[in-house]
């Protein structure tokens, strides 16, 4: 194992933390650094205890770590509260005012180095000097952040960022600094939800159509932003029915199209997903998950709205879902989820949360190479019996898709059962077999469904499942207790349906102990299994306080 | 009708009551105009009351124990549903009087909700409850974006001013609408009052409030609640900015009670738009330009809403 350095900022809402975070984990990835970034916060306007915390290393950070290294408290809560967290050796970085003499108390006097507005560049550069950062990247990093502001305000940001770090310096001893790098390769600092929406653009997405909802409306932010640039429309609706409804209507006119939600402005969605399955017309959901019922936990983050995706709408129908567990599966996960829908002409999943939409890391460039752009489906070479029947029987379920307007024939979709052409029927044997066509879809996409992906050796002694986000805290937990000379493996479902038994359930059966990790409190993947496979997992670590699933938090709950 | 009525138009601070419903310590920002507004509205309408309030700022910052600031039952509903809650509340009410299980008396059911609880997410439901005639008020309390979740742009957005989902920037230069018309919208279900109030007015905020409770029947508030924190306003301004809105033109005060139209403040002269937008900094980058043609809708605005006064105090 690595070792890491945990860097804990805390305060209350408008302090500034994530400020400071933001900054601090661009310093560490321009330096060359690997970071999960985890970020927890209250729910409120102003005050409340707010977390901004930045794991740092050399080699990849799959995971957040409950012990700190770093604790730099903005406030005397933060250190009341996270003491008892601090490692041995670690400090408490904090304004001399607010200290009292302790173990790991780190006093700095924020009056003489800096005016009083500046105390966050204060910290940032002493941290800066503490982790032997170079001052000329994190000078850089200052600069970015406050853009093209007033040039006093960056020239006295840069004041004090100085004098920090040169103070820093001076006590560097205190702290041991990250190791130095041989080769840093250039990456990007990028949070889940980033990743969703970068994914989603280079897959081709042209419509993308959203209701603010706490942990998904940065995806919304974040393709604005390229909007113009890659031809994509970004529309804010009136609530969330019209979004969904919205991206339908781009759809079925030709632009692939996606929105994204939480569980409850999803909740308003689900009559859209069924128009999306009868109608045929293709649409990527995000749902970025945090604690329910109803408005919950709105800022925190869980994994319990599986059993909820998989099974809204009315009536019956294939779809996909996706889960991805890192930055990087969410963006290759978003280019599937588009091509799937397009593919299959209805409605696929992709199932985030707040942990995940929130977490930096220090990500390597996307390849892009032979990327094919998402098209709506089409009849190849333009070939398909005549007349043209849009809902036309197929062996494989997929219908020839025009589209209207841009064809001579007529193109017409029906949210009541309807004929191969697409107007209304009461004939029964027809809705029977068109049931069956939409069925079909599903085992194509079974054929096409990614495989759990399995870390470490088969048939170990402990086999531990889990989904999405939780990935890393898995991974990194088995490789603890392999280290420690166990025999642990891991299996991840980046993608949660079709469940293709083929795929996983023979390395089930060899394990001595399965053991499911999941952030909900019913064992949702566990249970989806036992019903489509029989193979019952009674061992289940389940998290739904709220706070993302952690290496330690695994280790404990195993140990009991 | 309510014999305080009388008394308040007098403006006499000393005769409203000291009892507080909404009380000190919550958690909202420094200046909070829309804080003050609930505290005033809670004020006017008195002990037996009921609240349903939407998901929004409002509810973030008085519900969390130990800082609730609530001294009325209260129920925080999903964001859509106020208007419906509150529907269903009014008719539990009278049909536990009707059977004789509570006694007969005079509860005041008030929805509320934000500007996007009302103008974009809970407008079906509030069309619904007014057309059904459900005996209660609706305030809204207007900061003109969605600020609970981090200042994006709602239908009650002015034109030109600079949230995060209508950024101002070198091709587009903030929002790119009209301010959603709410008070009209509510006025054309023909319902008995209808009112826009602000902060910066509060014995007419009061007023307005306890009309509202006494008539019968859906009666909807719309209240200007100056967000320093949304509109980039140093602190102290709330009270000014809310002065200026109605000073200007921006935002009339004005009251529709049964068809029939009052200005509360009528202005002689608009002052200058320019007063009212050059003290926030979402309206930072407006040009002349930009500013000339607000300018000029707002006075085309306010005329209309004059020949409406005229037109339904004919007779």
């Amino acid at each position: 194992m690595q070792k890491t350095c945990n860097i804990l900022i805390g305060g209350e809402a408008g302090q500034g933390l994530v400020t400071v975070g933001q900054i601090l984990a661009k310093g560490l990835v321009r330096s060359g650094y690997a970071i999960c970034v985890t970020q927890s916060y209250q729910s409120r306007i102003r005050g409340g205890h707010n977390t901004f915390a930045i794991r740092a290393g050399v080699d990849p950070i799959k995971a957040p770590q409950e012990a700190v290294d770093l604790l730099v408290a903005l406030d005397a809560d933060t250190v009341q509260i996270h003491k008892k967290e601090l490692l041995p050796h670690g400090l408490i970085i904090i304004d001399e005012a607010l200290a009292r003499t302790g173990d790991g108390v780190f006093p700095i006097p924020f009056t003489k180095l800096a005016p009083d507005q500046y105390t966050n560049i204060v910290d940032l550069g002493v941290i800066a000097a503490l982790l032997g950062l170079d001052q000329g990247i994190c000078a850089q990093a200052v600069a970015d952040f406050f853009g093209k502001g007033h040039r006093d305000v960056i020239q006295e940001n840069q004041r004090a960022l100085e004098a920090a770090y040169r103070w820093g310096i001076e006590q560097a001893a205190a702290f041991e600094k990250l190791p130095p790098l041989s080769q840093p390769k250039p990456h990007m600092m990028m949070n889940g939800n980033e990743a969703i929406a970068l994914g989603a653009a280079s897959a081709g997405l042209k419509f993308y159509s959203f209701y603010p909802m706490t942990p998904s409306t940065s995806i919304g932010l974040a393709l604005a932003a390229w909007a113009r640039e890659l031809g994509i429309i970004v529309e804010q609706a009136e609530d969330e029915i019209a979004a969904i409804n919205m991206a339908l209507g781009a759809s079925f006119a030709g632009a692939p199209s996606m929105v994204a939600t939480s569980g409850g402005g999803f909740a308003l969605m689900v009559e859209g997903v069924s128009l999306a399955a009868m109608t045929e017309t293709p649409v990527v959901i995000v749902v970025g998950q945090r604690p329910a019922p109803a408005t919950g936990l709105p800022t925190r983050t869980a994994q319990a709205d599986l059993e909820f995706v998989l099974h809204a709408g009315h009536g019956e129908f294939p779809r996909a879902v996706f889960a991805p567990g890192s930055i990087e599966e969410c963006f290759t996960l978003t280019q599937k989820a588009l091509a799937l829908a397009e593919r299959y002409q209805g409605p696929v999943f992709i199932l985030t949360d707040q942990f995940l939409a929130d977490s930096y890391r220090a990500t390597a460039p996307f390849q892009l190479d032979g990327m094919p752009l998402v098209q709506p489906w089409s009849p190849k070479g333009n070939v398909f019996p005549t007349p043209y029947r849009r809902f036309a029987i197929t062996a494989d379920g997929i219908s020839p898709r025009l589209l209207p307007g841009l064809t001579e024939h007529l193109v017409v979709a029906d949210s009541d059962e309807h004929t191969e052409d697409g107007h209304i029927t009461e004939d029964l044997e027809v809705r029977t077999k068109m049931v069956n066509k939409r069925l079909r879809k599903g085992a194509g996409m079974r054929v096409e469904a990614i495989p759990p992906e399995l870390q470490g050796a088969e048939g170990p002694d402990l086999l531990l499942i889990t989904w999405g986000s939780s990935k890393g805290a898995v991974e990194e937990a088995a490789a603890l207790m392999q280290a420690r000379g166990e025999q642990v493996a891991t299996l991840h479902f980046a993608q949660v349906w079709p469940l293709v038994p083929e795929l996983f359930l023979e390395r089930l059966q060899r394990a001595k102990e399965v053991v499911v990790v999941e952030g909900n409190a019913t064992g949702q993947l566990a249970r989806l299994i036992r019903r489509e496979t029989g193979f019952l997992i009674e061992r289940r670590v389940l998290r739904y306080d709220g706070l993302p699933i952690t290496p330690e938090f695994i280790t404990r709950e195993l140990e009991r | 009708m309510d014999k305080n009525l009388d008394r308040l138009n007098i403006y006499a601070s000393r005769l409203l009551s000291e009892k507080e419903y909404f009380v000190p310590g919550h958690r909202a920002c420094q200046g909070c105009a829309e804080a003050l507004a609930v505290r005033l509205v809670a004020k006017a309408l008195g002990r037996n009351t009921v609240v349903a309030s939407a998901t929004g700022c409002m509810e973030i910052v008085s519900s969390p124990l130990p800082l609730t600031s609530w001294n009325v039952p209260w129920m925080h509903v999903a964001f859509e549903n106020a208007a419906a809650v509150a529907s269903g509340i009014e008719a539990g009410l009278k049909v536990l009087m009707r059977k004789k299980r509570i006694p007969q008396q005079k509860i005041t059911v008030m929805a509320m909700a934000g500007d996007g609880g009302t103008s974009d997410i809970g407008l079906q439901a509030l069309s619904g409850a007014m057309e059904r005639g459900h005996d209660f008020v609706y305030c809204c309390f207007d900061n003109e974006a969605y600020m609970n979740t981090g200042i994006q742009r709602s239908s009650a957005t002015p034109f030109g001013a600079s949230t995060t989902t209508s950024p101002a920037g070198s091709l587009v230069a903030g929002q790119t609408s009209w301010k959603k018309n709410m008070p009209e919208i509510a006025a054309a279900h023909n319902i008995p009052y209808v009112a826009t109030a602000c902060t910066s007015y509060p014995f007419d905020l009061m007023e307005k409030v306890k009309k509202a409770a006494a008539i019968k029947g859906p009666a909807y508030v719309h209240i200007l609640s100056v967000c320093p924190t949304g509109w980039r306003l140093p602190t102290q301004m709330a009270i000014l900015a809310g002065r200026l809105a109605v000073e200007t033109g921006m935002f009339p005060l004005y009251e529709v009670e049964r068809g029939r139209y009052t200005l509360n403040v009528e202005l002689t002269e608009l002052r200058p738009i320019e007063e009212y937008l050059k003290i926030q900094g979402r309206f930072r980058h407006l040009t002349q330009e930009m500013i000339a043609q607000i300018q000029q809708r707002v006075r085309e605005e306010y005329e209309k809403l004059k020949k409406k006064v005229q037109l339904t105090n004919e007779d």
